[in-house]
């Protein structure tokens, strides 16, 4: 009855180096190519091979797949307990040494490039992935998308079976398929693949072999969130190099944001929604840093529809709509080009002064934007976002090269790419009946493809479609033989990191159920000998690095997992201002939205992307960074319009929350859902998230949210126009993590302006009751310092920089990952009881009478345990479950925990969780059925778990440990080293927990404060660095780190405080008077929410 | 009225009080010897499908522990070896004994041996081996004279008290680092106070108490 | 009807009037008259209305076990409960039911303290229903734990984990200071029984039930010796309860005060919530009491003035309770704490604004009905009025619980709580569980205390010049019959002698002890005041026993949670010290109170050789009748001046009847 706590261990760490000498990749190699998986099931465990391949009852096989340490049986031997073997391997793996894990480097591709990471394999189990340090882009955390991944790999519902018109067919079976159609297809007639956007050398090789052995086959490539617009525009804007026969070349955009001191984004959600976000991220953290007073942070203008991570994080947000924004962009570069004044700039000028101006925005604002970008040229930037059309793209190039930044804070890196068409030129020939066999890798086009073109239907169209896919999905459903995908961490391939550098992506775990590689697919398509994956790519490698070292050179770029000097570099080629005049004369004025003309803006959701994580427990149960909103998506609007449409709703506390349901219709289409009001939208504009509302993906995102790619046409992607909306009179329940969005003037998320801030430095410590003078004592030491044998060598502490944190989440989907933390649902959730240990706060600040919310600044702040020094929590659990260890950790014991709550309850910052059910053991649709409802982790799901960290039951608190197991392990690790000598402290950064090491803002610090030495005790000695509700002389441990606006005197819109700052002082006085809240003013408004 | 009760029912409550006195020494002593894990644990002794001696193996032919357990001090876990490891030898001393044919088996057919787990602590506890060998702590002080049992037995309790009493008071358990591995090393106890206590100074051995070194 | 005192009454000079108070028993009624009446209810056929009430009783209580189960089973997300509010329903049924549980010993132990005599008539039930209460109570705790399996982890039990509880938890404390107040509460109720079991031991009819009866009243047989250490015990025992009885909520209401809640955190807490228990216990007694007085006929003995006491005593908690809600406000707004006024403003304004209003308007505003004697003596509205006490109490319980958690310092915790089915029906079934076994009390034992009620009566004071009055009602046949025993041929054991009254019995045992007898005894049907002096019996012994149980208790706790907390296996909680005398106090204080309690009971056993089932006396056919509405005296052999004529002739001069040789 104590927490079960998972040994087991897959077995495919036999065939990980079971064969061959130390170089590890190589065995991998080998042991891929030979024998498969299924041939050694067979010999290793005849009895449970079969159930290998039955996707649901797969009951006993990690039992039998568990080698080294198995509990069979439980025959009494005796009367004194269950008799358990231990299983040895028979033949142990060199190398191998149980319980000890082993990091590979291998990448996560996506559509625009790929993650270098550094995944952790534990008894041949890939369990974790991190960034990969040694990547030239120096990133050491990922994204969120990175760290959720790994449940994909052992999600329950993947595709696990070849299937022939929805009946399940064996693996030969589709391999005779596809040699049967090698030989027939010819020349190629009537061939077409339609592929996913790839970065992968090897993909671009075996294309362009194809397209030479096929002459008549064409290829089609399409991504429902197509975030190439950049490079378009740049290629379009710039003399481009010629490319070779079959290939297309082109330019494109690589941002250096930590260059640049100003930038303005232009639609743009570049820290959730564009490409390349950790990197970014990372940047652009590292831009805004402020470590001393004379330090200038980045300064981010923001011009958006929605409110985005971008927005929220913006010194400057303008709220406009989608549809005005090319008009912005054109007078922001017409105010620019007026002041820089060049010959080339004279016609553009012409033009650009005969344009409307847009709607809803002071001439003001621009010209002191464009003063902004013009005193800082070469070190500002402007980006636009990935769903505007081509002008403003084209004008925001214009303008980067204008002032000067091209080379420094954007550089122009040329690229080359086999020629595809589009998905409607694949439509049409669909439609034409000129299709004979089409191949779909990748991808969900009869899900994401636009409305128009009624894929599922035109899909069909086809004589034979064969889908590689991840999922028995939207589109395996119309196609005739359905072959799975591999997940990338059993994968063989290749791929380029945003700047250019070759990654390598190498299986960390066999192919689970058979599934293909596109490139073995492409392979085995066109009927070629070498199929394997990892002889292509191989192969590329040898036109990369060819030589006699080639060997060496290959077991290297495993090794490290990337190839050196592979990176592009800047081109200095000329600017084409026709491409530029041509664009913007074709913008015509573009009337604004109204109350009958509202604009819908789809957007790239921040949890399911565009449904590839859909159904992702982890994702979906991640609170959108904005709106905190779990398991689906909503019509977003502001207050304003949902007030004129009648769908205004009180936002109810999480436990009671209905949304009311409203219907949009645009061009004769429907589509219902729930609303959501969204502080800072543009009026008359809604935003819907794409992703959701599938009708064929696993159980945990079947039914989720609404299809607002029902709406969407090819023409125009990402917005729609004269949509109309109207209240049904139902209402619809919202999980929520956070209802309450404001702080209620409470210092809790402390800020000021850079200006301020250079005047008292420490204004954040002025804050809050413990302001107050006398401050506060203790009536008692503490046990540690009265009795300093109790006291440890390390004194563990965290700060959290909150100038730096902009609220990506990453952070909770890796504490998620390497804490083995449960999901509980949607309905779980909507009544509070999700167990994420670390979340991200978000709160909007208004200024007094904004009633409608419309122009909010955003906070973000993770909150995760403070491991105070005196902690409530413990004084108060009676069974000594909570206590204090000897170096500062507020220690949770599950196995000593009877649940009382009471902790919980005592916990300021309400941080605990506590499982109510049997999270990890029953379905999370069938909690309430008890014992009726069938027991235990599928199998599958058993093998994502961290086996260093306790699989908690039903009825015991958890909460965050600062990841005691890393602790303990970099303390064990010093220890062996230490041996018989003293040397037993573990080194600053040796430690990094997961939250800490994913997050890339690096906003994350962790180590010994007792050290004066360690940056984390370091940063605790600055003036920023203050303590949550520090006036109940908690003590945290965990210290956050105020954060500084730079807002531009000049604009129309500046604040000289920060909203939150402003009505903390009319509350509770200035800070800097250093004696805090007032008695006679003690009073916080009552609003319950918006 | 008649007296309702016979005389001796005076006598009830002394009788009653000693029962009670009674029963509950025997329940105590009886939950003390047979719940307890001296009793539960200690002296268990399955019987392996091959009769592996350590005494001939450690004793009489002077064996290192880390010749089978080899990962025992790199890793939480001290590994079972894998037949291959008794092939070493045994393909050619002992060669067809019949007591050595489920390992002889195992090799050829690649099933695991199904040895009997003895030592097994709780899922929710973790214990690392190597931390503990690597740092003067020999496997006699958990496992007992494992060099002297022709079959294995559990020869310590292993609860959490036995765990804290070594962690309250390390000094009886260190060792020279290059006596950990050889069970036969005594030491007289009163130089062996002096001598831990020295070690556990110089090395800073600060075993700990706290919960989350085993618990987390 | 006509009294056959009226004849009486015109003879007694009228008292001054501010004196007059309305007699505790109506229509003079006499001890047997009283016996008859009380133990009738638990005698006479079960009454329709009694089965009426028991079977959906039984079913609630049976609904109630269902939800234990499939709450343990299932695991607590059951409930309402979630983050933040991580204690919904279970803990405000839990402070509750304790509240609930607080009149009966206010009733048995303050009101004794303070000589207010009129509680002898509803002592009794009061005391049971304080038993079934904390029952009730007793199940959330236990319960509401996310692993209930373990939850006997919380008592200091030895284990080969080496690891203790944590004596700094108000819990902790909790679980001493309830399960001290069960037991204390239960000895005490216990110990009133004795007499009374005796009394049903006698009037019994039926063989088994005389046998039952008759074991549990312990060879109760009413002697002057045994009523003189069993009144000290019983005095200690209702010392005892007293600062108990404060402890309790107090230590309740520490659960709350001792952790950093705004609207939690706060000295008020321990008086507020005494307060509010007696408030509410009252209500719960005047609910169950109004109701059986008249479906059991017990009007002339819980009179209109008991209800209207109770209703005063009502007014008065009410009125404090009240006081304590505005000082909460005057407090939280003068502390210039933002986030406790926050609190209180949230309370009256916030999401849960009707809670607190439904908590105002039954807590402060009904009772002050209570001002006007014509509502505190309309049994009608006295009832409507106890039933909205309790409705108020219950809702005090959830404002403080609920939204305190649920908007705490960080609004980004703020939630919702609302309750769940099951969190209702396990509620409902606790009402289940209290009424059966409040009716099964009803049914088996004497709701009121039969002695305790006979020596308030005028006649039960032999000064009172209503005490020569002598009993008129037949008793019982079984008390009258007198069952004829086995031929008796043992030894002489002693002459026994009846009387009559109260007065005659007094001035019968002056004379026997000016006549120089040593070995004999006096037995009564209730504790007459002054026997002691008039036998010249010394002050009873038990009071040291109680006092070295206290003390033993005390060290024990000190020297407990030093061992476990401080010595043993130290370990840093809250930041706090390793042992301090103040956190270890609550307990150590609970533990004086059990242990003295211990010591009292053990005491007047061993002083008075309780248990003794088997007596000679018992063979005297008429001693039965001295549970009912004889007096006796018992000379015995072995006296010194002991002859057996020269005996006899004493006792008839001093008015003894049917004077006879008892047999061993």
């Amino acid at each position: 009855m104590n927490p079960t706590h998972q040994r087991a261990s897959a077995p495919n760490d036999l065939r990980v180096g079971s064969e061959s000498g130390p170089r590890y990749w190589q065995s991998l190699d080998e042991v891929t190519g030979t024998p498969a998986f299924g041939e050694w099931l067979e010999r290793e465990f005849p009895q449970g091979a079969s159930e290998w391949h039955d996707p649901v009852s797969r009951r006993h096989f990690v039992k039998l797949m568990s080698a080294s340490f198995l509990l069979a049986g439980l025959g009494l031997s005796g009367c004194r307990r269950p008799e358990e073997k231990i299983h040895p391997f028979s033949k142990a793996p060199e190398n191998y040494i149980h319980g000890v894990p082993r990091y590979y480097a291998t990448a996560m591709p996506d559509r625009h490039g790929a993650q270098p990471l550094l995944a952790k394999s534990l008894d041949g189990r890939p369990i974790k992935v991190e960034g990969n340090p040694k990547h030239p882009a120096n990133l050491r955390g990922t994204d969120r998308f990175a760290q959720a991944s790994v449940l994909d790999l052992y999600d329950v519902d993947r595709a696990t079976r070849v299937l022939n018109h929805g009946v399940p067919a064996t693996r030969e079976a589709a391999f005779d398929f596809l040699a049967a159609t090698a030989k027939q297809l010819g020349t190629g007639d009537g061939l077409c693949f339609l592929l996913s956007q790839s970065s992968s050398p090897s993909r671009d090789r075996l294309q362009l072999l194809a397209q030479q052995q096929f002459p008549q086959a064409s290829f089609y490539v399409y991504e429902s969130i197509d975030l190439t617009a950049h490079q378009q525009a740049l290629t379009r804007s710039h003399q481009t190099p010629l490319a070779e026969a079959g290939s297309v070349s082109g330019l494109k955009p690589y941002y250096q944001l930590e260059k640049a001191k100003v930038i303005l984004a232009l639609d743009s959600d570049f820290i959730g929604g564009e490409a390349d976000t950790a990197r970014l991220i990372r940047d652009f953290s590292r831009s805004r840093a402020i470590e001393n007073p004379d330090d200038t942070p980045v300064r981010l203008y923001a011009v958006e529809p929605l409110m985005t991570l971008t927005g929220a994080n913006a010194d400057h947000r303008l709220h406009l709509a989608a549809s005005q924004v090319p008009a912005l962009a054109a007078h922001l570069a017409k105010a620019v080009l007026m002041a820089t004044a060049t010959p080339e700039s004279a016609e553009l000028l012409g033009i650009l002064g005969k344009l409307p101006p847009p709607a809803g925005v002071t001439a003001e604002w621009i010209q002191q934007c464009a003063a902004d970008l013009l005193a800082h040229r070469g070190r500002s930037l402007v980006l636009a976002g990935s769903r505007q059309a081509q002008p403003v793209h084209l004008l925001a190039s214009l303008l980067n090269h204008v002032l000067g930044n091209e080379g420094t804070t954007v550089e122009l890196h040329s690229f080359t790419t086999p020629k595809s068409d589009s998905i409607e030129a694949l439509a049409a020939r669909l439609k034409a009946g000129q299709v004979n066999t089409l191949a779909i890798l990748g991808g969900n086009p009869a899900y994401n493809a636009p409305a128009d073109l009624d894929w599922a239907a035109t899909q069909r169209k086809a004589k034979t479609v064969i889908r590689l896919g991840y999922y028995e999905d939207e589109t395996a459903q119309g196609a005739d033989w359905l072959i799975p995908a591999t997940h990338y961490l059993e994968s063989w391939g290749d791929a380029r990191t945003s700047d250019g550098t070759l990654v390598s992506i190498q299986p960390l775990i066999a192919p689970l159920f058979d599934g293909l590689t596109e490139l073995e697919f492409i392979a085995r398509l066109a009927g070629w000998n070498t199929t394997n994956p990892n002889a292509i790519v191989r192969e590329t490698f040898k036109t990369i690095a060819p030589g006699e070292l080639f060997e060496l050179h290959w077991s290297q770029f495993l090794r490290e997992g990337f190839w050196p000097n592979t990176a592009s570099r800047h081109v200095e080629t000329p600017f084409q201002w026709s491409a530029v005049i041509e664009a913007v004369q074709r913008l015509g004025p573009a009337s604004a939205p109204g109350k009958d003309r509202l604009e819908i803006v789809f957007h790239r959701d921040y949890r399911v992307d565009d449904g590839r994580y859909n159904n992702n427990g982890w994702l979906q149960e991640l609170p959108d960074p904005i709106s905190k909103i779990t398991w689906e998506n909503t019509l977003t609007m502001s207050v304003k319009t949902a007030r004129e449409h009648g769908v205004y709703f009180e936002n109810k506390e999480i436990g009671k929350l209905r949304a009311p349901l409203a219907r949009v219709e645009v061009d004769g289409q429907t589509l219902e859902g729930p609303v959501w009001l969204q502080p800072g939208q543009e009026d008359y504009t809604i935003g819907v998230a794409l992703g959701y509302g599938r009708t064929h993906t696993g159980r945990v995102g079947q039914n989720a949210g609404l299809n607002a790619g029902r709406l969407r046409r090819s023409t125009s992607p990402h917005f729609a126009v004269n949509a109309k909306l109207s209240p049904t009179g139902k209402t619809h329940p919202i999980a929520t993590t956070q209802s309450h969005w404001q702080m209620e003037g409470r210092p809790i998320v402390r800020e000021a302006n850079l200006e301020q801030f250079r005047q008292t430095p420490d204004f954040a410590q002025h804050m809050d009751l413990d302001a107050h003078e006398p401050k506060n004592a203790a009536l008692y030491k503490h046990p540690h310092e009265k009795n300093p044998q109790m006291k440890g060598l390390h004194q563990w502490g965290m700060v959290v920089d909150l100038q730096r944190c902009v609220g990506c989440s990453a952070c909770m989907m890796a504490c998620q990952s390497e804490n083995n933390i449960p999901i509980t649902g949607k309905d779980q959730v909507a009544r509070g009881r999700e167990m994420h240990w670390i979340r991200l706060d978000r709160y909007y600040s208004v200024a007094p009478g904004d009633t409608d919310l419309s122009n909010p600044q955003v906070l973000s702040q993770p909150m995760l345990c403070q491991h105070c020094e005196n902690a409530p929590c413990e004084s108060v659990c009676p069974v000594n479950a909570t206590v204090h260890d000897d170096e500062g950790l507020n220690v949770m014991v599950y196995n000593r925990c009877v649940g009382t709550r009471y902790c919980s309850n005592n916990c300021p910052y309400k941080v605990r969780r506590f499982n109510f059910f049997d999270y990890n053991q029953r379905p999370i649709d069938k909690l309430y059925l008890g014992p009726l409802a069938p027991k235990g982790m599928p199998d599958l799901l058993q093998m994502a778990k961290n086996p260093d960290v306790t699989v908690r039951m039903r009825g015991v608190m958890e909460k965050c440990t600062y990841c005691i197991q890393r602790i303990e392990q970099a303390k064990i690790a010093q220890k062996i080293k230490a041996g018989a000598s003293d040397n037993v402290r573990v080194p600053d950064g040796a430690i990094i927990p997961a939250c800490a090491q994913a997050c890339p803002a690096e906003a994350i610090v962790f180590g010994d404060v007792s050290d004066p030495e360690s940056r984390v005790a370091q940063l605790k000695g600055k003036t920023r660095n203050y303590s949550v509700l520090g006036f109940l002389n908690t003590k945290p441990r965990t210290t956050y780190q105020a954060r500084i606006r730079n807002p531009n005197p000049q604009m129309p819109d500046y604040q000289h405080q920060p909203l939150s700052l402003a009505e903390y002082t009319r509350l509770s006085g200035e800070p800097a008077e250093a004696h805090g809240a007032r008695a006679e003013a003690p009073a916080t408004t009552e609003k319950g929410g918006h | 009225m008649a007296n309702l009760y016979p005389r001796w029912f005076n006598r009830l409550p002394l009788m009653a009080g000693a029962g009670l006195l009674l029963s509950g020494a025997l329940v105590t002593a009886g939950a003390w010897y047979y719940l307890t894990p001296k009793y539960s644990r200690v002296g268990y002794q399955p019987v392996q499908p091959v009769p592996y001696s350590h005494k001939t193996h450690v004793d009489q032919l002077g064996l290192d522990c880390r010749y089978c357990h080899s990962a025992v001090d790199k890793s939480w876990y001290a590994n079972i070896p894998s037949p291959s490891v008794c092939m070493n030898c045994h393909s050619q001393v002992l060669a067809s004994d019949a007591r050595l044919a489920p390992i002889r088996d195992s090799f050829k057919s690649g099933e695991p041996v199904p040895w009997v787990q003895i030592h097994r602590t709780p899922d929710f506890v973790y214990f690392n081996h190597a931390v503990h060998v690597n740092r003067g702590v020999s496997c006699v002080s958990c496992h007992g004279q494992i060099n002297e049992m022709v079959e294995v037995r559990h020869e310590k309790p292993l609860t959490m008290a036995f765990c804290l009493d070594c962690h309250r008071n390390p000094a009886p358990n260190l060792r020279p680092p290059e006596e950990v591995y050889n069970l036969r090393w005594t030491n007289d106890p009163a130089k062996q106070l002096a001598m831990g206590k020295k070690f556990a100074h110089d090395w800073k051995i600060m075993s700990s108490q706290n919960c989350y070194t085993c618990h987390r | 009807m006509t009294s056959p005192a009226a004849g009486l009454l015109s003879r007694i000079p009228d008292p001054p009037p501010e004196l007059e108070r309305k007699p505790l028993v109506e229509n003079l009624r006499g001890f047997g008259w009283i016996s008859d009446r009380i133990a009738g209810v638990a005698e006479g056929k079960t009454p329709t209305w009694w089965w009426v009430a028991f079977f959906p009783s039984v079913l609630l209580m049976l609904m109630c076990f269902t939800m234990v189960g499939y709450l343990v089973s299932t695991g607590v997300g059951v409930w309402g409960v979630n983050h933040p509010v991580g204690w919904g329903w279970a803990i405000i049924n839990f402070v509750f039911w304790i509240g609930i549980g607080h009149a009966g010993t206010l009733i048995s132990a303050i009101l004794f303290l303070l000589r207010q005599r009129w509680r002898t008539a509803v002592n009794r039930a009061a005391e049971a229903m304080t038993i079934f209460a904390v029952m009730c109570a007793g199940i959330f705790p236990a319960i509401h734990v996310g692993r209930a399996w373990f939850a006997w982890w919380l008592f200091p039990i030895p284990n080969s984990n080496n690891i203790w509880p944590q004596f700094r938890s108000p819990l902790m404390w909790d679980v001493f200071a309830v399960s001290t107040y069960f037991t204390v509460s239960l000895l005490f109720w216990y110990m009133g029984l004795i007499p009374d079991l005796a009394t049903m031991r006698d009037r019994s009819a039926g063989k088994i039930k005389k046998w039952i009866y008759g074991f549990f009243a312990l060879g109760w047989m009413g002697s002057n010796r045994h009523w003189s250490n069993y009144e000290k015990a019983y005095l200690l025992l209702a010392g005892l309860s007293t600062p108990l009885v404060l402890s309790v909520h107090s230590i309740v209401s520490f659960d709350f005060s001792v952790s950093q809640l705004p609207g939690w955190h706060t000295t008020i807490f321990p008086p507020y919530f005494v307060a509010g228990a007696i408030f509410s216990g009252f209500g719960m007694v005047l609910t169950l009491l109004i109701p059986v007085r008249t479906l059991c006929h017990l009007e002339e003995v819980i009179t209109v003035r008991h209800i209207e006491l109770m209703g005063k005593v009502i007014l008065a908690t009410g009125s404090i309770v009240g006081y304590a809600y505005a000082t909460e406000f005057f407090i939280a707004y003068y502390s210039g704490n933002p986030y406790e006024l926050f609190t209180f403003k949230n309370r009256a304004f916030g999401p849960y604004w009707w809670a607190y209003w439904i908590m105002v308007s039954c807590n402060v505003i009904c009772p002050q009905l209570f001002w006007f004697k014509k509502v505190r003596t309309n049994l009608v509205i006295v009832f409507i009025l106890s039933i909205f006490v309790n409705i108020g109490m219950w809702f005090e319980r959830f404002v403080i619980v609920v939204t305190s958690l649920h908007r705490d310092f960080l609004p980004s915790n703020w939630g919702y709580y609302s309750p769940t089915i099951v969190d209702i029906l396990t509620f409902v079934g606790t009402f289940g569980l209290f009424l059966t076994l409040f009716l099964l009390f009803l049914r088996f034992v004497p709701l009121i205390a039969i002695a305790e009620v006979k020596s308030v009566i005028p006649q039960g004071d032999p000064d009172h010049p209503l005490a020569k009055q002598k009993e008129t009602a037949a008793p019982s046949a079984a008390l009258a019959s007198g069952e004829p025993g086995p031929v008796s041929n043992g030894k002489p054991f002693g002459l026994l002698a009846e009387f009559e009254t109260s007065a005659d019995i007094k001035q019968a045992a002056i004379k026997v002890r000016v006549a120089g007898h040593k070995t004999w005894d006096v037995f009564t049907p209730f504790p007459i005041h002054g026997m002691d002096d008039a036998m010249g019996l010394r002050d009873s012994r038990v009071g040291w026993f109680t006092f070295c149980g206290g003390v033993l208790g005390f060290t024990t706790g000190m020297l407990m949670i030093w061992f476990m907390n401080a010595f043993d296996y130290p370990l840093a909680v809250g930041g706090k010290p390793l042992f301090s005398p103040v956190f270890a106090f609550p307990v150590s204080y609970e533990l004086t109170i059990l242990f003295g309690a211990f010591g009292s009971l053990l005491g007047m056993f061993i002083v008075n050789r309780l248990p003794r089932w088997h007596h000679p006396i018992f063979n005297s056919t008429r001693f039965p009748r001295v549970t009912h509405d004889r007096f006796f005296i018992l000379i015995e052999c072995r006296d010194g001046k002991y002859d057996e004529a020269r005996t006899r002739q004493l006792l008839e001069t001093a008015g003894g009847k049917n004077i006879e040789l008892v047999k061993e």
